[in-house]
């Protein structure tokens, strides 16, 4: 449209030029004319020799920051670009985010390099298609762009919810014996401070801790624990929000869980994963597996599941197999606000925030 | 953490830069200094509160008058700038002043990205505004320098618009790009100064002159030398070049003998301009021209009633051949004229009126031979040969009435009767000669013609107000005078030849001679010449002129001012063709076959006289008809070649992204074995294809329903894209 509006002004300025023998207007007229094939030539010839490479992230996460790599290569006219804008055309998936990166300035011969920050809003598998590249440099009269069809698809693991420690702690509060777990000092992990008595050797004191509080302090330990937890989220009659929450939390449950070195497995349907070691890899599979969606019978395991009632959406079942269920009462989760909407943005635009979920509590 | 310099900031300058000349130019287009700094000054400040001291925010958040605000003010500046224009009729200043006003405001307002934008557009139009207002050096050099500026900002703006697009709006370091596009930036101004230069030479001049009446012209400070009209309304300078137009030898009657001298100068007319519109001379309309082809020496005698005997000869050596037309110079009215040395045919031009002159048209001799009477026919003789009482007059006036009154007042301080019925005819002369008097002692001249304000009379303002002017002045309101007081008259344009070379006996006549006076009617049919211009100050300035032409080229700025005006401004089809050879080459054919163009356009205009509108929508129809019957054509070859390539008989009708389409899909089949038979049904084809290439069967029947979907079933361009999306599929199957 601004190169047709530009086209039109010369039109009417060689018109007046000629109809008006004005000379500094005939100048004008050869200065649009030579705008005209100045940007021709300059938008045209950087597509010349152009390809690009695609470098995805290892690990994509809904409600974070992510960022893909575009490696641009050219081997063309020596005709230097500027204002190469890069963009992902018909992204599927993980809330079809706007992905767009820019290279500033693209040498007439070689290879750089551009990033483009996003946010998933959704987990699941993100299939991306063609890469187009575009510019209207110089003067913004034609606007050029080449497309490349480059089919890859990653993963993006579900938005993983903060869940206070209290809540951990009263979901698996039994180890397999039903005992209560105590302080040791020959455990081997860590179960909280206090201050320094009589008896205390000096090798517990917490000295860091001690020089921030300015008194001594020790640590106490805990035996390893060996809880477990199988965790379950309960999709069936929400929507694709709704859902997109529960999953975020029994993700942010799985990965407490799992840091607090509790064995933590997933039902969900046939992709269920058995209990696994506490630590990140086994977490990892269970956001791996929720982040595709599985055949599940929500309704099967639902309870308390009337309308105007809060509904039971996480079914917990610790280590002597008794479930529990998670209601509606405000219990301090903290869910991505990214994921909160069920939207996917590109960042730079205000994401990032995290919003308090009301709608969440723990329901024994 | 202290932010550096980033591609925004260097864009803000560029910005900034750019108003700022651009409105300097306008201002010192309408010569009015003070008015520069009265916008330049809220402009930088604007900037400088919404831009500068934001640096590091959001191009959005940046502080600035509210959104309703700017847009009282606008409403405002609209409201003013019609007015103006209504009172004014200056459409070009009006609307120019309203964009200079939009531009600061602009820069006060908060702000958004597209903003940066509209500031550009608005400078670039604001800087046409300035080339249509004016053509003053410091103008030029303010446009000068703004058009790099231009050209920056605009560059960065683009890389800027990527950045917004991609996110990161304002975060990108200056350093990454500085150097590269420093150089871009340079060469591509570079191409547009080479290129510019090269479509200010090679587009011919005065073909299309005014077809659209005085639109694109421009409005004051016009640099005019010898032309065929006398125009008050658009002042301007008088040329001061020194380049020489002709040489000319004066002889005797019966060539024996060279008469010239210094200080016997001649006044050699070149057109009469007897029709007055305006402040504006012309010759009018009903003149009738009789066209005589010529292509040898041989004279030809002009109608005249002169006397015999008592005559000249005037031998005139053009030095601007290659022109296309030229007057026939003359002292007096020719009785004949002979070509010698013709290089080609030339039409000779004789006008049958009462002004009787001359013209060639087609090729210039190298020298021409112009016969005149001394002296006019007898007013018996003139009586018998118009066949009217010598003592009856044609009621002449003029449309001004204060001018008819001045031109009383000046007759009965003569003493001579300002009424033409109660005036006998023999004192038409003397007060002819009255008001040349008056106007020669009571006018100051000065080459800087001054410019008349648009709602009043030109010539009736330099009269009663301006009081000072060139020679074009002065001929103009002597003989509105003339006619004020019932004797006809009429303005001559063309040269003073004063100045003598001894050593070839001939008289060098230059541009900056260009020079115009008064034919009046003093008796029936006798028109006797009036120069109401004061000798002596005329003398001396064109003296002063020439001594002082040699020291001026010694100052830089005066060198640049005449080469400004000589190169640029004043650049003609005669200096265009002295400067591409003389109208030899493929720049000859053009210019010849665009002449005659125009020239066989010339009936149809003149049917359309009285309606320059339709004449202008013809005319530009001219230009469309042809532009788009190009582009239809082509657009059909396009389709025949893709037709041709995809194996597609005609008759679909498939738009060109249908078609493309359809290319990649047959395209892919191809390069695995299946060649899509011409007669052949898409759909067939692809049905065929599925049970020979079961791989790619399901991919090319889909694509092929897509594609009919699109065609056939208004399926958009969703539709279209899987059809695409299918064929690189199809593509990509081992």
């Amino acid at each position: 449209m601004g190169g047709l509006a530009y086209v039109l002004t010369t039109g009417v300025m060689v018109i007046g030029a000629v109809n008006g023998q004005n000379n500094l207007l005939f100048w004008f007229f050869g200065l649009a004319v030579a705008g005209l094939m100045v940007s021709g030539v300059l938008s045209g010839w950087v597509f010349i020799g152009l390809s690009i490479r695609r470098v995805l992230p290892g690990v994509l996460q809904a409600g974070t920051e992510s960022k893909i790599e575009y490696r641009v290569l050219r081997r063309g006219l020596p005709t230097p670009g500027f204002g190469l804008l890069i963009e992902e055309l018909d992204v599927e998936g993980a809330g079809e985010p706007r992905i767009t990166a820019m290279v500033a300035h693209m040498p007439a011969r070689g290879e750089t390099g551009a990033f483009a920050a996003f946010v998933p809003g959704r987990r699941g598998v993100m299939r991306l298609r063609r890469v187009r590249i575009s510019t209207s440099f110089p003067f913004g009269l034609v606007g050029k762009s080449v497309t490349f069809d480059i089919p890859e698809e990653v993963l993006v693991r579900p938005a993983e919810a903060v869940v206070p420690r209290r809540l951990l702690m009263s979901l698996g509060g039994r180890d397999d014996a039903g005992a209560q777990a105590r302080p040791s000092r020959s455990g081997e992990e860590f179960f909280s401070l206090r201050e320094f008595g009589s008896g205390d050797s000096l090798r517990s004191v917490a000295w860091r801790a001690t020089a921030r509080v300015g008194r001594p302090l020790v640590r106490e330990m805990s035996d390893r624990s060996s809880r477990r937890v199988v965790i379950e989220p309960v999709v069936a009659g929400l929507d694709g929000a709704g859902a997109e929450r529960v999953i975020s939390v029994a993700a942010g449950l799985a990965r407490s869980a799992s840091r607090a070195g509790w064995r933590v497995g997933l039902r969900w349907g046939e992709r269920s994963v058995r209990l696994g070691p506490g630590g990140s890899r086994n977490s990892d599979r269970i956001l791996e597996a929720l982040a595709i969606d599985a055949e599940v019978s929500g309704a099967r395991l639902e309870s308390g599941d009337d309308e105007g009632q809060a509904a039971t959406r996480i079914r917990v079942i610790d280590g002597r197999g008794d479930a529990r269920g998670l209601g509606s009462e405000d219990a301090g989760v903290e869910l991505p606000s990214i994921t909160a909407l069920g939207g996917a943005t590109s960042v730079g635009t205000g994401a990032g925030s995290v919003a308090r979920a009301s709608w969440w509590s723990l329901k024994s | 953490m202290k932010q550096g310099v980033t591609i925004l900031d260097v864009f803000r300058v560029c910005l900034l830069l750019t108003v700022a000349l651009a409105l300097c130019a306008y201002a010192l287009a309408e010569r009015a200094p003070g008015l520069a700094v009265a916008m330049v000054v809220p402009a930088v400040a604007g900037w400088y509160f919404t831009e500068w001291r934001r640096r590091g925010e959001s191009v959005e958040h940046a502080w600035g008058l509210p959104r309703l605000a700017a847009n009282v003010l606008l409403l405002g500046v609209l409201g003013g700038a019609s007015l103006r224009a209504w009172e004014t009729g200056e459409f070009v200043s009006a609307f120019s002043a309203f964009l200079c006003a939009i531009v600061v405001l602009k820069l006060w307002e908060k702000r958004e990205a597209s903003d940066y934008g509209q500031l550009l557009t608005m400078s670039a139009f604001l800087a046409v505004g300035a080339v249509l207002t004016g053509t003053s050096l410091p103008m030029g050099l303010a446009l000068v320098l703004m058009v790099p500026c231009l050209a920056a900002a605009a560059m960065l703006f683009q890389i800027l618009e990527s950045e917004r697009q991609a996110g990161i709006a304002g975060k990108t370091a200056w350093r990454s790009v500085s150097r590269p596009f420093s150089v871009v930036a340079g060469l591509s101004l570079l191409a547009g100064v080479v290129v510019s230069v090269v479509l200010f030479i090679v587009v011919p001049r005065g073909i299309g002159q005014e077809q659209f009446g005085r639109w694109g012209g421009v409005a004051i400070g016009r640099t005019t030398g010898f032309t065929n009209q006398v125009d008050l309304s658009r002042g301007g300078l008088i040329s001061e070049s020194q380049t020489t137009v002709m040489d000319v030898r004066l002889f005797s009657e019966g060539m024996d003998r060279n008469i010239g001298g210094e200080g016997l100068p001649l006044h050699m007319r070149g057109v009469v301009l007897s029709t007055y519109e305006r402040g504006r001379w012309h010759r009018g309309d009903t003149l009738e021209i009789q066209r005589v082809r010529r292509q040898s020496s041989q004279p030809l005698a002009f109608d005249t009633t002169d006397a015999a005997g008592n005559e000249r000869v005037l031998e005139v050596t053009p030095r601007r051949a290659g022109s296309r037309s030229t007057p026939i110079f003359t002292v007096n009215r020719p009785k004949s004229v002979e070509l010698i040395d013709l290089s080609r045919a030339t039409d000779v031009l004789l006008e049958t009126g009462p002004a009787v002159i001359g013209g060639l048209e087609g090729g210039w001799p190298r020298v021409y031979q112009v016969r005149y009477a001394m002296r006019g026919a007898s007013r018996s003789e003139l009586a018998a040969a118009m066949g009217s009482d010598e003592n009856v007059r044609r009621e002449i006036s003029f449309p001004v009435a204060r001018v008819r009154t001045t031109a009383a007042r000046i007759l009965r301080d003569a003493g001579i009767e300002p009424d033409p019925s109660l005036r006998e005819r023999d004192a038409d002369a003397g007060a002819a000669r009255a008001i040349e008097s008056y106007m020669r002692s009571n006018f100051t001249y000065t080459l800087e013609g001054p410019v008349a304000p648009l709602r009043d009379d030109p010539t009736d303002w330099f009269i009663h107000e301006g009081r000072a002017g060139h020679c074009e002045h002065f001929a103009s309101a002597m003989a509105a005078l003339c006619r004020g007081v019932g004797i006809d008259s009429r303005v001559v344009a063309g040269y003073l030849a004063g100045e003598f070379d001894e050593s070839t006996g001939s008289y060098i006549v230059r541009e900056a001679d260009a020079h115009a006076w008064v034919e009046a009617e003093v008796g029936v049919g006798r028109w006797e010449t009036f120069d109401p211009t004061p000798p002596s100050e005329l003398s001396a300035l064109q003296t002063a002129q020439r001594r002082s032409f040699l020291t001026r080229v010694a100052r830089l700025f005066d060198a640049v001012q005449a080469t400004w005006d000589g190169s640029i401004i004043s650049f003609d089809q005669g200096a265009r063709e002295r400067l591409l050879g003389g109208g030899s080459g493929s720049a000859g054919w053009v210019d010849s076959s665009l002449w005659n163009l125009a020239t066989s356009l010339r009936p149809l205009r003149e049917r359309m006289g009285g309606r320059p509108w339709w004449w202008g929508l013809a005319f530009v129809s001219m230009v469309v008809v042809p532009v788009t019957l190009v582009v239809l054509i082509g657009r059909a070859i396009v389709g025949w070649w893709q037709t041709r390539r995809v194996g597609m008989a005609g008759g679909w009708a498939f738009t060109p992204q249908q078609m493309r389409a359809l290319g990649l899909m047959l395209t892919a089949l191809r390069k695995r074995g299946h060649e899509k038979p011409a007669w052949m049904p898409l759909r067939t084809f692809a049905e065929e294809v599925a049970v020979r290439d079961p791989a790619v069967g399901s991919l090319a029947i889909g694509a092929a329903d897509a594609l009919m979907e699109a065609r056939f079933n208004s399926g958009g361009a969703a539709t279209l894209e899987r059809a695409r999306a299918l064929a690189a599929q199809i593509r990509r199957v081992p």
